[in-house]
C-alpha cells in the first residue's frame, strides 16, 4: 500500500476497542472499554504525525543489529544446561499442576477442572 | 564509597565484604522504607555471599573484579533468589529457576546482591510509579518522581544504598532516571550486553546496564556483564571494546554534535542551561562543536511507541496463565480462553494493558502499514540522521558523540502526568531514539534546578546532559563523558 492509500487517522469505536481487547485476550468492562477508547485516541493522535512522511523509497528497519543467523553447535553448552528446565523446575512455577502435567481447563468435552 | 574504591577496599583488606554488605543493608534499613527503591532485600544471601568472598581473600584465593561490592538489580532482570516480579501483579509471586546472563556475571565477578529494585510495571513507564509496591521517591525531593522506568535502581544508587545498580533501557529508562537523580546512567550498544533473563519487553530495543556515580565505574560494570552470550542470539559476537585502559585518556581533535533540535524551546531552563555549560566545558578542552540536524527527532517518539507496544504486544503474550504468571479463578462454565482474558485483565496494570492494546491494534489487519510499517521505516529515518552526523561530510566534519538533554524537563510532582500518558510519553523525546537506531548514550550530571529561574521550578531539582555516540564505539563514548565529567569536577 503506497503512503497515500494508508487509512485515515479516525478515533476507534467502541466495537473497535473491544476488538482490539480480545485479540489482546484481555477481558475488560464496558468502562474499561471506554476508558481505554479514550486513552487510546490521545495516543493514536500522535501516532498520526506520521503520515505526510515520504518513506516511498525508505526501507523498514526492524532491528539495530545485523540481519545474520548465529549457528551455534549442536550440543548444550554450560550456560545451556544452566538452564535447562526439568519437569520439576517448571512444575514449581506453574499455577496449578497435577503430578508431572499443567491443568489447564478441558479444551474438549466439557467445562471442569482448571480454573480454580 | 563508590565501585571502584570498594573493590580496592576489600582488596586490601582496610574493609571486609562483609562489611560493606551490612553498610549497605543498614543504609537501606534506614532509607528505603521512605524512598522505596528496593522491592526485596536479601540480607541472609548477601552476607553468606559476601562472606565467601572474605574467605577466599582469607586464603589468598583470586577473586573477581567486582569482588565484595554490593549492587543492586532491576526487578525485571532475572535472579536464581528472592522473586522476579516486574512490579507487577502478574509475576508477584514468580520465582526465577535461573539467572539472568548479566546476573550471573555480577556473581561471578563477586558482587554482592543486595536486592531488587522497583520499576514501573514490566518496565513500561518513565516515573517509577505504576508499581504494585508503589512509587518509588525522589531522594533530592521525595514528592517528586524519580524518573523510569528503571527508578529504583537510580535512586538505590543515588540515596547511597549501593555504588552501583543495573537497569534496562527501552527508550530511556536508565538515562532518564540517571539525570533526574545526579548520577550516571549508561546504556550500552544494542547487543554489547545479553538480555537473556532480563524480562523482555520491546526485544529489538531491550538493553541492560549500569547505574553508578561516576563514569568508570559505569565502565567497570559493563566490562564485566558485556560480551556475546549463546543464550542471546541478539548479542554480538564481536569482540567488546576495551573499556577501560584509555578511559582516562582525552580523545584528541574531539568533535562534538549539537542537534538544533536539543535546543527546543520547550526545554526547562535548567535544562538549556546545563546543555550549553557542557558545550562550555567541552570547548574549553579544545573540542570543536558544531551543529548537527536530526530532523526526525520529533517523529522518534511516535515510531518509537508504535514498535514498542507492537513488540511487546507479542512478546507479553506469554503471561497466560497457564505455564507461570498470575492464573484468575474461573466461574463454572468459562473455559481456556476465560482463563487467558481473565488472568491478563487481573494480572496486568492499566499502562501494560493499554500498551498492549496499541501493540496489537498497531499490528492488526488493515492497520499494520498505517502504523508499524511506516514506524520501521521512520526508524530507518532516525538511525540514518545519527549515522550522518557521525560520518560528516557536505563541509561538515565527522562527530565523535552527539551531545543533547537526557530529557526535556526536571522530575515531576508524583502523580501530575499519571492521567495524561502521552504527556509523560514526550518526556523521552531524547532518549528513543538512541534505541531505535541502536546506540550507546550515557546520561551524566548535568547541574542542578533553581528556585529563581521563573518558572516555578522546585529548587535544588538535577537534570542530565546525554552523549551518544557511534554503535559499538563504547570505548570512545565513555572516555567522552569522562572528559566532560572531568572539566565538571
Amino acid at each position: 500500500m503506497s503512503d497515500a492509500d494508508q487509512p485515515t487517522p479516525h478515533q476507534l469505536s467502541s466495537a473497535e476497542v473491544r476488538k482490539v481487547a480480545t485479540l489482546a485476550r484481555l477481558a475488560l468492562s464496558d468502562e474499561q472499554i471506554e476508558n481505554a477508547r479514550h486513552q487510546l485516541a490521545g495516543v493514536l493522535a500522535l501516532m498520526d504525525q506520521l503520515r505526510g512522511l515520504d518513506l516511498a523509497d525508505v526501507e523498514p528497519m526492524t532491528h539495530p543489529g545485523g540481519q545474520v543467523n548465529r549457528l551455534d553447535d549442536d550440543a548444550p553448552s554450560a550456560d545451556h544446561q544452566r538452564t535447562v528446565l526439568g519437569p520439576e523446575a517448571l512444575g514449581r512455577i506453574a499455577p496449578m499442576t497435577d503430578g508431572p502435567f499443567v491443568v489447564i481447563p478441558k479444551v474438549i468435552g466439557g467445562d471442569d477442572g482448571g480454573g480454580a | 564509597m563508590n565501585v571502584l574504591e570498594s573493590r580496592e577496599a576489600v582488596r586490601t583488606r582496610s574493609a571486609s565484604a562483609v562489611e560493606l554488605t551490612r553498610s549497605a543493608l543498614d543504609r537501606a534499613s534506614a532509607i528505603n522504607p521512605k524512598l522505596n527503591a528496593l522491592v526485596e532485600i536479601f540480607p541472609d544471601e548477601a552476607v553468606a555471599q559476601a562472606r565467601a568472598i572474605d574467605e577466599r581473600l582469607a586464603r589468598n584465593e583470586p577473586v573477581g573484579p567486582l569482588a565484595g561490592v554490593p549492587i543492586a538489580l532491576k526487578d525485571n532482570i532475572c535472579l536464581s533468589w528472592g522473586r522476579t516480579t516486574c512490579a507487577s501483579r502478574m509475576l508477584e509471586n514468580y520465582r526465577s529457576p535461573y539467572s539472568a546472563t548479566a546476573a550471573q556475571r555480577l556473581i561471578d565477578a563477586g558482587a554482592i546482591i543486595i536486592g531488587k529494585a522497583n520499576l514501573d510495571e514490566f518496565a513500561m513507564g518513565s516515573s517509577t510509579t505504576r508499581s504494585i509496591f508503589g512509587p518509588t521517591r525522589n531522594p533530592f525531593a521525595t514528592d517528586h518522581v524519580v524518573g523510569g522506568s528503571s527508578g529504583g535502581s537510580a535512586c538505590a544508587v543515588a540515596s547511597g544504598i549501593v555504588p552501583a545498580a543495573l537497569g534496562s533501557d527501552t527508550g530511556g529508562s536508565i538515562r532518564q532516571p540517571a539525570g533526574f537523580c545526579n548520577i550516571v546512567g549508561y546504556k550500552p550498544s544494542y547487543g554489547l550486553v545479553s538480555r537473556f533473563g532480563l524480562v523482555a519487553y520491546a526485544s529489538s530495543l531491550d538493553q541492560i546496564g549500569p547505574f553508578a556515580t561516576c563514569v568508570a565505574d559505569a565502565a567497570l560494570i559493563t566490562s564485566v556483564i558485556a560480551g556475546v552470550d549463546p543464550l542471546d542470539s541478539t548479542s554480538s559476537p564481536d569482540a567488546v571494546p576495551d573499556l577501560l585502559t584509555d578511559l582516562e585518556s582525552p580523545i584528541a581533535n574531539l568533535v562534538i554534535g549539537v542537534p538544533t533540535q536539543a535546543r527546543s524551546s520547550a526545554n526547562h531552563p535548567a535544562v538549556a542551561a546545563a546543555l550549553e555549560l557542557a558545550v562550555e566545558r567541552f570547548k574549553r578542552q579544545g573540542a570543536i562543536v558544531i551543529d548537527v540536524d536530526l530532523p526526525h527527532t520529533s517523529h522518534g517518539i511516535a515510531a518509537y511507541y508504535l514498535i514498542a507496544t507492537a513488540e511487546a504486544s507479542s512478546n507479553l503474550a506469554r503471561f497466560d496463565g497457564v505455564r507461570y504468571s498470575r492464573r484468575a479463578k474461573l466461574e463454572p462454565g468459562q473455559d481456556l480462553m476465560d482463563l487467558y482474558c481473565r488472568s491478563r485483565a487481573e494480572g496486568f496494570g492499566e499502562e501494560v494493558q493499554r500498551r498492549i492494546m496499541l501493540g496489537t491494534h498497531a499490528l492488526s489487519a488493515g492497520y499494520a502499514d498505517a502504523y508499524y510499517l511506516t514506524a520501521l521505516k521512520v526508524r530507518r529515518l532516525i538511525a540514518r540522521d545519527h549515522q550522518r552526523a557521525f560520518d560528516g561530510g557536505e563541509g561538515q566534519p565527522a562527530c565523535h558523540a552527539i551531545l543533547m538533554p537526557s530529557s526535556p524537563s526536571p522530575a515531576w510532582r508524583i502523580g501530575e502526568k499519571t492521567a495524561d500518558a502521552v504527556s509523560e510519553y514526550l518526556e523521552d523525546v531524547y532518549t528513543v531514539g538512541v534505541n531505535l537506531a541502536g546506540l550507546p548514550g550515557i546520561t551524566i550530571p548535568g547541574g542542578f534546578t533553581r528556585g529563581n529561574d521563573g518558572t516555578g521550578g522546585t529548587p535544588g531539582l538535577p537534570v542530565g546532559v546525554q552523549l551518544v555516540g557511534p554503535a559499538m564505539r563504547d570505548d570512545q563514548l565513555l572516555r567522552i563523558a569522562r572528559m566532560l565529567e572531568r572539566a565538571a569536577q
